[in-house]
């Protein structure tokens, strides 16, 4: 068989129809099955309300994250309360200053190194994945024992040398989680990419001469998106954790900027005193993550439903 | 069996080469870092450093000498507590971290595995979304959260358990940190062996036993119990990485004084040597650890074969 | 509606089993009747999705949770189908015992193939281990498994397909059940595996005296063994009779297509005859006789009512509105 340009061409174009047809009825069933799970649906909601107010939230307070109110700085435990009248709805932090703003600023952070975090793990894992996988054999086989190798590593204690060493840069914050969490995520890709490959209009592609770095940037990651999808909403809370473990030690982001972590390691040592330093930075937390899991958990159903 | 496991054994050896490898250069090259001799160190410890690494010598020399140290089980002197070899500070704080460590680690275990069997077992009642909904709660409620919540409840608001501290490992010292490390993995367990137990028990070879007329605690301990735990046992290896790096926030929260305190003491007080020390010891505890998972895990799966 | 004049060891009657899902109400059987007596054969043939391996389940009580029984199987005179699962189990294995569809999943592949089967001995008979094993040895040896005793220590892994189908039907032979009903024994075997375990359970049947329900797709597997046949489609009874009657006189437009559909060798027609179309959806089945859509002799009043399993000839049932030579007013 002559393949000449066009005919590569006309059947890229076919194989590509091949995978919309397949992939339009499966997202219209996934679709459906989401909608009709409340609790995905709901936390869905709640997750864009809780972004809306991280974003938008500090436009609707008097006081700006940087700011200390000298008055109340005089008696927090009395006069850091939470309080409407002056505007500190959720209280005052020991330097006096305004927990409402700090906790959305600190939302904005978090929710930023986790979607961000997870972009980094998302792509590198599933170049990674796809490629061990689709080129099998020695090449495989040597690609997977490096991941091996770094499952076995101690990642955190990495990153926490890497934060003392380079210093505390929200940027290194993000690469560094994100360079952590690839590892399930190519593994995943790489599995899915294993049964895909010997799909028809995969071998079609080969057949007509396309070449390896196009089927697997056109034909095998455009298929394995679904799950990576689902995965990515399952990891976005655990880089959120993550980095709220490091600004809990102390080596997240620099004052005067904060994270919901940084917020909770200044709550808890005042809680004694001040426990609303600790409840609302933990409340925003708390339900975010438990809103990512139940999305991940319904995107899941809705995308392989298996009875679990 | 034993080719399987020498095997294994084996092949851990060039990760952990690794893993001293990067640590040792990351802290060769790290700026401010006493190797560079930027910084100023009290003279007794340049001396000792000097003496113990070379370091008039070629970097290559100097990881050398450290691996050969390594393999004595030397690692070396601490650059901040003058009077102490990191052997000394490691023995001194191990146990206590294997402690809350091993405690945390069957307590996970133990009630994880027996919830999700419960809910399992009852699926779609309510006491498979009571736990479940317990479950969903753990995974939210990290280590770094429930340890001040514990100390609240258990120390501030009522006078139960004292806030911190050590005491020799006597038990009431224990709880609050064993409940802060394992919460998140009772849950994360319990999750998973729902789900395995759900998918083994409507496999064929279920109904096969159903069909012999056994009744159900028997068809579920011997016949599901064992397929049922094999995502358990993948999950270990994580399981025992997030204890250890827990141990940090357990130890830093209640003052234990485990192997955590000691690292991001280091890290803080940037003293290389002790943090390298940790890293190490952690890395080869992971390695090992992973190695006895896999092990494990072809004595429960006779498909594997060794 | 006894047949035969052997005393009865399994009455079913009007038996119906539904599924509850998200789309609906399913009924997977409706209405079954039949027969079986001490030491006969009953063949049960159908489609696949045709309602055979639920009929066999129910039997068991092992459907699916979402499952439910209406009508009555009398084993012995006492109705199975309402017994709770601790009176099950003394019945299952020891008096009703089953062989599956899938013999490689149907071992459990973490245990020893030898504990697999002494634990039904110590279970039913009280057998201690020594006893339990010696036993197994022995049916193992029965179902010519070779080198039995050696095979007691592996694990369902080493054995292939056919094997493991005799493990299977060891198995269930281990109490000398009353009953055993096989599901699709051999479908998932290559054919020379597939004649052998049909000799098998042949010989069995006649050493053990056991009454058999063969459930199969394969109407070349009813003939070599069956007394009686049971031809379903869509959870219905089409034709019920002696196998003789129903393999040299169909009557049933369904069972002449399925005999019709069995490429033989010894004729030369060049083409294979096929029925038409698919089996219906269960959740949307036509109006009237099921099997309607697809019947060359259709007429409007087969669309109009579901015609009634009627007695035509001694001992042969169907339900058709065509006469047995052809359509009378």
């Amino acid at each position: 068989m002559i393949t000449t340009k066009d005919k590569v061409q006309a059947i890229e174009q076919f194989a590509q129809q091949v995978v919309d047809v397949e992939g339009r009825s499966l997202w219209q069933d996934a679709r459906r099955r989401f909608f009709s799970n409340h609790a995905a649906v709901i936390s869905l909601v709640i997750l864009a309300l809780v972004g809306a107010f991280a974003l938008l939230g500090p436009f609707f307070s008097q006081w700006h994250y940087e700011d200390i109110d000298w008055e109340a700085l005089s008696d927090i435990s009395v006069l850091g309360r939470p309080n409407i009248e002056n505007g500190h709805y959720f209280g005052t932090d020991t330097l006096g200053r305004d927990i409402f703003v700090r906790t959305m600023q600190g939302g904005q952070i978090s929710l930023l190194v986790g979607i961000l975090g997870s972009f980094v793990a998302i792509i590198i894992g599933t170049l990674y994945g796809a490629t061990s996988g689709y080129l099998g054999g020695r090449v495989d086989s040597v690609m997977m024992r490096f991941l091996e190798i770094l499952n076995s590593f101690p990642f955190m204690f990495f990153v926490i040398i890497l934060m003392t060493i380079f210093g505390r840069h929200i940027f290194l914050i993000f690469v560094a989680i994100g360079a952590i969490s690839w590892l399930d995520m190519a593994r995943i890709v790489r599995g899915q990419t294993l049964s895909l490959k010997n799909k028809e209009y995969i071998e079609a592609a080969y057949a007509c001469g396309v070449s390896t770095p196009k089927i697997i940037l056109r034909h095998i990651i455009p298929n394995v998106l679904g799950i990576v999808v689902v995965y990515a909403t399952l990891l976005v809370p655990n880089m959120i954790l993550l980095e709220s473990f490091i600004s809990f030690l102390g080596l997240g982001v620099q004052e005067p900027m904060t994270s919901w972590g940084a917020l909770l390691s200044e709550g808890a040592q005042n809680m004694e005193i001040a426990v609303w330093q600790l409840a609302w930075p933990l409340a925003f937390l708390v339900v975010t993550l438990f809103c990512f899991n139940f999305l991940g958990d319904g995107l899941r159903d809705a995308l392989d439903p298996k009875d679990r | 069996m034993l080719t399987f496991i020498s095997k294994r054994v084996l092949e851990a050896i060039p990760t952990l080469l690794i893993l001293i490898t990067v640590s040792f250069f990351l802290m060769h090259y790290a700026p401010g870092s006493p190797f560079s001799s930027e910084r100023t160190l009290p003279p007794e410890v340049l001396a000792n450093i000097n003496a113990k690494y070379h370091l008039d010598e070629p970097v290559i020399n100097q990881y050398f000498y450290y691996l050969g140290g390594l393999l004595q089980g030397d690692l070396g002197p601490s650059f901040r507590y003058k009077d102490f070899s990191i052997n000394e500070l490691i023995a001194q704080s191990f146990p206590v971290s294997a402690e809350i460590g091993i405690w945390s680690f069957l307590v996970a275990l133990l009630i994880g595995v027996s919830c999700g069997i419960l809910a399992a077992l009852r699926q779609n009642s309510w006491l498979d979304y009571g736990i479940m909904s317990f479950a969903n709660l753990g995974i939210v409620l990290p280590n770094f959260v429930l340890a001040p919540l514990c100390i609240l409840f258990f120390s501030i608001y009522n006078q139960w358990l004292p806030p911190g501290g050590w005491n020799g490992g006597a038990w009431p010292y224990l709880i609050m940190p064993v409940i802060a490390m394992s919460t998140s993995y009772i849950a994360q367990i319990a999750r998973i062996t729902r789900g395995s137990m759900i998918e083994t028990m409507h496999s064929n070879f279920i109904r096969t036993a159903r069909a012999k007329g056994l009744p159900k605690y028997r068809i579920v301990l011997q016949h599901a119990l064992r397929p049922a735990m094999l995502p358990v046992v993948s999950y270990l290896g994580p399981a025992f990485v997030g204890i250890v790096t827990g141990s940090v926030i357990v130890d830093v929260y209640f003052g234990t004084g485990g192997i955590g305190q000691h690292f991001i003491n280091g890290a803080l007080n940037r003293d290389y040597s002790l943090v390298m020390g940790v890293t190490i010891l952690i890395g080869t505890l992971t390695i090992v650890f992973n190695a006895i998972v896999d092990i494990l895990y072809a004595v429960i799966d006779p498909k594997i074969r060794y | 509606m006894s047949l035969l004049s052997t005393e009865n060891l399994l009455e079913v009657e009007n038996l119906r089993v539904s599924f509850g899902t998200p789309d609906g109400f399913v009924t997977a059987v409706n209405d079954l009747n039949f027969t079986l007596g001490q030491g006969e054969t009953l063949g049960i043939v159908g489609e696949s999705g045709s309602g055979k391996s639920q009929t066999a389940f129910a039997l068991m009580g092992l459907l699916a949770n979402n499952g439910v029984i209406k009508g009555e199987a009398r084993f012995e005179g006492r109705n199975i189908l309402s017994l709770h699962e601790k009176e099950m189990n003394r019945i299952r294995s020891k008096e009703i015992a089953m062989i599956f569809q899938d013999p490689m999943t149907s071992l459990n592949p973490y245990m020893k193939v030898g504990k697999q089967l002494m634990e039904v001995l110590m279970l039913h008979k009280g057998m201690n281990k020594a006893e339990a094993f010696e036993a197994s040895v022995k049916m193992l040896d029965a179902v010519k498994m070779p080198e039995a005793r050696k095979r007691m220590n592996m694990y369902p892994h080493e054995f292939s397909g056919g094997m493991r189908q005799r493990v299977m039907i060891a198995m269930a032979l281990l109490c000398q059940p009353k009953l055993l009903i096989a599901d699709e024994p051999t479908t998932a075997l290559d054919v020379t595996v597939q004649a052998q375990i049909l000799t098998l359970l042949n010989e069995l049947k006649d050493d053990f005296n056991t009454s058999i329900i063969m459930i199969t797709h394969d109407l070349g597997v009813v003939a070599g063994l069956c007394d009686k046949v049971l031809v379903m489609y869509a959870g219905q009874t089409m034709e019920y009779g002696s196998a003789e009657d129903v393999f040299y006189r169909p009557t049933h437009p369904y069972t002449q297509g399925l005999l019709q559909a069995i490429p033989r060798l010894d004729t030369d027609a060049g083409i294979l005859s096929t029925i038409p179309g698919n089996p219906p959806n269960l959740l949307n089945l036509p109006p009237g006789c099921p099997f309607q859509t697809r019947c060359e002799y259709a007429k409007d009043r087969c669309v109009e009512n579901i015609p009634p399993l009627e007695e035509f000839a001694s001992g042969q049932l169907r339900a058709c509105h065509k006469s047995v030579d052809g359509w009378v007013a």
